[in-house]
């Protein structure tokens, strides 16, 4: 089930959708490790500006992420359904958490059902963008993780 | 392969055999060192016997025949038809380490290629070559084999009265002060004559302080569960110590003919069984009818012979005398007349253990055959003969069922196993059926069982749990957040106005801490395993060069936190291996200097506090410092015209790309060591310190926080953010009077203390927090090596005591934030590194 890039640049695989500002975009669920509430997040001095800081999981420190701000976009009041998925880190392979609006679906994805990252057209920079997904008459972001965690 | 390919078992016998083959490294080194040391040789036989025997069993031929060409080669230095010279002593360290890759390779690594023909023939060619100057060879008799027994019997009387005292202890009650400090009177005498290990005097000590609370009856029952608990660390302590009497009887497949381990306590075993066993004969020829304190006498001699059977683990006499004994204690319990039915029978008794010991004496071993007399006695007594087996439903998880052991022997049939499982009675034990029909050899049943038995013994006494540490930290983690969820029970106003709960959380809150005490102190492993790497560096090192240097290893048991251990292991073996190269010189320099001949370096460890102190001398040439300035203007690391004292000097060599030795070795040399060393010392916050007299030798000095994982912390708060500072570095808190902080052109803010001028370091704006009150607030001077430093905090919220927890994060941070902890109420403080905040 491991989500392969075909010659065309689309994707297979199984994802897990969330919810930021008004797109939905997908993670490789292989890659998500849980899903938890929003906890006390603790700023930590000198971090780059898309780090919100770390939360005590079940007593390991783990760092985490906002998509608002990793896809610059503006900050938005808190909501009950904000949530952090904890993904595996891309290089020490260490959790890291990524604070969402809220978690969607767990949908699967053929080659059929995706296509190429346009090259203009989107709120966010396509390079984090590994396909585009539009079945079920919904068009969503898949996203290739290794980027979006890489450079912040 | 293995006939049955029983992971587990593969698992159980690698482990074995690689602390086996541990073992019998660390005894060639010592034999290097001293020819003579007929212990090593001894233990060294053992444990390559053992692991041959293992190998054996699981027909495992490759490590089996390089094992037993190693073994033939000790045993003939062990009957000094071999001298244990350096040839010698190569070709076995040799064949350990081969051992080891083999052993390692089981579980599915690629072995090392090759049958190890040539070192089989290494091994052999030894046997014969020395043959000629055998006769100008004798060591010194030493009288090993007599500390042998000595130490199995001093183990055997430890674990005995440890267990009686404790027993005794423990049974007491609480409020009976002078009971009590009796026991542990007595537990202390038990213990220097024994010479426990530290750990056990350390919680003996600990016992003894408890008494005063004890006392007192406000106290009394907090102090006795920590006595409870200082009383099992005793145990687990005085276990840990190698006191593994019931395991004695080595296993072997290829059965009695070559396992003969330890005589002379079979000997001293037997005399003295014999002697109470005449005493017994005594009392039964003095009088047909004797009375109760004879018959008392009579049953004691037999119950004795049981005891120290069981302890140096010879079933067969053990249930023998049991036999004999039950028969006799209606008897002594005076329900039953002393019959003259009753006196014949415990005659034949005697005869019988006598039959026992004596086939024991004559074979070394528990041949696994009962002697005649012994079975004549035994059916009169309607005892029925048996081999000791576990029942399945007793038998400790991880152990194989006794058929599986035989099938895996590959000499027993799945089959005839099943078969003989269907046709058993209720009571009745395999085993017993598959001799009785004639299917299996009584001998391959014996052994299969006794192996069962101490795999079992194991597993359930002092078993060793081999745990990853990923699960001992995640048990660390549940453990912190179990005292912290705790902690919000116990702070919970109504939850403690509730009746009787105050009392429960109390306690909870005990049982807690306890445990938090015991998941850190699962992380403290002991540095021998690490020193012992350093004696094997040491030795190739040595030979390779050859030079000679003696090693000596001193502290060995200090326990260490595991990830400090594994911090310190590279630079240590750097260290080592440099003093071993550059450090000591070569004979002959040494001579014509006037030093001995063999060079010494010594490693050290000890506690110091809550440090450990590692430490590694030589007496080699010393660090020169005017070489090394002269070294490092050479390469340019220092200015040409730089004024160094001896001691910045030669914190020169811990500079990147700085390397003394005039050639480069295969060894070291090359400059990429120090910096490292440093580096790694530097990131579990140790430190190394420098001192050397030229021609007199060099001292590296390493000091380790005993353990990274705890921490006493002075919790802060700025703006709306709590920080931790370590308490040690913490010197005063000061509330500044208006005008006392000052500006200093070029300095910037600076305050008075104590005679100096310290610098005064705003934390809200420094970590970018807003909503600080730069007039308000509270001054915490820290000391540091760069001098003292005063940061302005908003509020010191008190002290506590954290785990310490690594950020899992790889991404950027203010470098003044060196880690983090969990606080009280769940949330992530961040650990301030006083060193680290720049001030200018």
């Amino acid at each position: 089930m491991n989500a392969t890039a075909t010659a065309t640049g689309t994707v297979v695989g199984t994802y897990l959708t969330f919810q930021v500002a008004n797109e939905e975009y997908g993670v490789e669920i292989l890659k998500v490790r849980e899903i938890i509430g929003m906890l006390p997040i603790t700023p930590v001095p000198g971090s780059p500006g898309v780090m919100l800081g770390v939360v005590n999981l079940r007593g390991k420190v783990i760092p985490v992420i906002s998509m608002r701000s990793r896809f610059t976009l503006p900050a938005a009041e808190a909501h009950p359904h904000n949530v952090i998925i904890v993904v595996e880190g891309a290089t020490s392979g260490s959790p890291i958490g990524l604070a969402v609006d809220c978690v969607k679906e767990v949908a699967k994805f053929t080659p059929d059902d995706t296509e190429p990252p346009p090259a203009y057209g989107l709120d966010i920079d396509t390079s984090l963008v590994a396909a585009i997904g539009k079945n079920h008459d919904r068009i969503r972001i898949l996203l290739d993780l290794s980027k979006v965690l890489a450079a912040i | 392969m293995i006939p049955d390919g029983n992971q587990e078992f593969l698992a159980e016998f690698k482990h074995e055999s690689q602390e086996h083959l541990d073992a019998s490294e660390a005894c060639l080194l010592r034999l290097t060192n001293n020819p003579a040391d007929e212990e090593a040789v001894q233990a060294c036989f053992r444990a390559l016997h053992t692991v041959k025997g293992g190998a054996g069993f699981m027909s495992l031929d490759r490590i089996q025949g390089l094992a037993h060409a190693a073994e033939q080669l000790l045993d003939a230095v062990r009957e000094n038809r071999v001298k244990a010279d350096h040839a010698v002593c190569d070709a076995l360290l040799t064949a350990v380490s081969r051992l080891r890759e083999l052993t390692g390779a089981l579980d599915g690594d690629a072995a090392p290629e090759g049958d190890d023909a040539d070192l089989r023939e290494r091994l052999k060619a030894l046997l014969t070559t020395q043959k000629e100057d055998t006769d100008s060879y004798r060591p010194a008799p030493a009288p090993p084999r007599q500390e042998a027994t000595a130490r199995r019997v001093k183990a055997a009387a430890d674990t005995i009265s440890m267990d009686l005292l404790l027993g005794e202890l423990l049974a007491l009650d609480p409020a009976e002060n002078a009971a009590i400090r009796g026991c542990l009177d007595r537990l202390q005498d038990c213990s220097q004559q024994h010479a426990w290990p530290r750990p056990a005097t350390d919680a003996l000590a600990r016992m003894q302080r408890l008494l005063g609370t004890l006392a007192d009856p406000a106290t009394r029952s907090v102090a006795h569960d920590d006595l409870l608990e200082q009383s099992g660390q005793l145990m687990t302590a005085v276990a840990a110590a190698d006191v593994r009497t019931t395991s004695a009887a080595v296993v072997a497949a290829d059965g009695a003919a070559t396992a003969v381990p330890d005589l002379p306590s079979v000997s001293d075993f037997c005399s003295e069984a014999d002697e109470l066993q005449a005493q017994a004969e005594a009392v039964q020829l003095a009088s047909a009818t004797p009375d109760a304190a004879q018959i008392q006498d009579l049953f004691r001699s037999f119950h004795t012979v049981k005891g120290m059977a069981a302890y140096l683990g010879h079933p067969r006499i053990e249930q023998f005398a049991h036999a004999v004994e039950s028969r006799l204690s209606p008897v002594r319990d005076g329900t039953e007349a002393f019959t003259a039915a009753l006196h014949a029978q415990s005659l034949a008794g005697i005869d019988g253990l006598r039959a026992l010991l004596s086939d024991l004496r004559n074979h070394g071993v528990d041949r696994g055959a009962w002697p005649a007399p012994a079975a004549a006695a035994a059916s009169s007594l309607g005892l029925v003969l048996t081999i000791p087996q576990i029942a399945e439903e007793e038998l400790p998880p991880n152990v194989p069922r006794l058929g599986d052991l035989l099938v895996q022997t590959g000499k027993v049939t799945r089959q005839t196993i099943e078969d003989t499982v269907k046709v058993l009675k209720p009571g009745e034990r395999l085993g017993d059926k598959l001799i009785e029909t004639g299917k299996v050899p009584g001998a391959m049943v014996e052994q299969a069982a006794a192996k069962q038995q101490d795999l079992a013994a194991k597993a359930q006494a002092d078993g060793f749990a081999r745990v990853s540490i990923a699960r001992l930290e995640e048990l660390v983690n549940l453990v912190g957040e179990l005292l912290i969820t705790q902690a919000q029970v116990a702070q919970d106003e109504d939850i403690v106005r509730l009746p009787r709960a105050a009392a429960v959380v109390g306690r909870q809150a005990r049982v807690v801490r306890s445990l938090q005490s015991l998941a850190l102190g699962l992380r403290l492993v002991p540095l021998r395993a690490t020193f012992q790497k350093m004696a094997r560096a040491v030795h190739d090192t040595a030979r390779r060069l050859d030079k000679r240097i003696d090693l000596e290893l001193i502290g060995e048991d200090v326990e260490v936190d595991r990830t400090m251990v594994e911090a310190i292991a590279d630079p240590l073996l750097h260290m080592v291996r440099n003093a071993a190269d550059h450090g000591i010189e070569s004979a002959a320099i040494r001579t014509a200097a006037g030093k001995p001949a063999a060079g010494s370096v010594r490693l050290s460890a000890e506690h110091s506090g809550d440090h450990v102190i590692v430490q590694l001398r030589d007496d080699g040439k010393g660090l020169d410092p005017a070489k090394l300035i002269a070294k490092a203007k050479e390469k340019g690391l220092i200015a040409a015209d730089a004024q160094l004292s001896p001691q910045e000097a030669f914190q020169l060599i811990f500079l990147a790309g700085f390397s003394t030795a005039e050639q480069v070795t295969g060894i070291s040399g090359r400059g990429v060591g120090m910096d490292v060393v440093r580096r790694n010392l530097e990131r579990v916050k140790g430190r190394i310190d420098i001192d050397s007299t030229v021609g007199k030798g060099s001292s590296f000095t390493i000091r380790l926080p005993l353990t990274t994982a705890i921490l006493d912390a002075m919790t802060l708060r700025v703006g709306s953010e709590r920080f931790l500072v370590p308490i040690t570095a913490v010197i005063e808190a000061i509330r500044p009077e208006p005008g006392q902080v000052q500006e200093i052109l070029g300095r910037g803010r600076v305050i008075k203390a104590r005679g100096r001028l310290v610098p005064v370091v705003a934390l809200g704006p420094l970590f970018g927090i807003a909503g600080t009150d730069p007039a308000q607030g509270v001054l915490l001077v820290l000391d540091r090596e760069a001098g003292p430093i005063a940061l302005q905090v908003d509020e010191l919220l008190g002290l506590q005591q954290v785990v310490v927890k690594p950020l899992e994060s790889d991404r950027p941070h203010h470098p003044g934030i060196s880690a983090a902890a969990i606080l009280g109420d769940g949330r992530v403080g961040l650990i301030i590194d006083p060193k680290l905040i720049i001030t200018d």
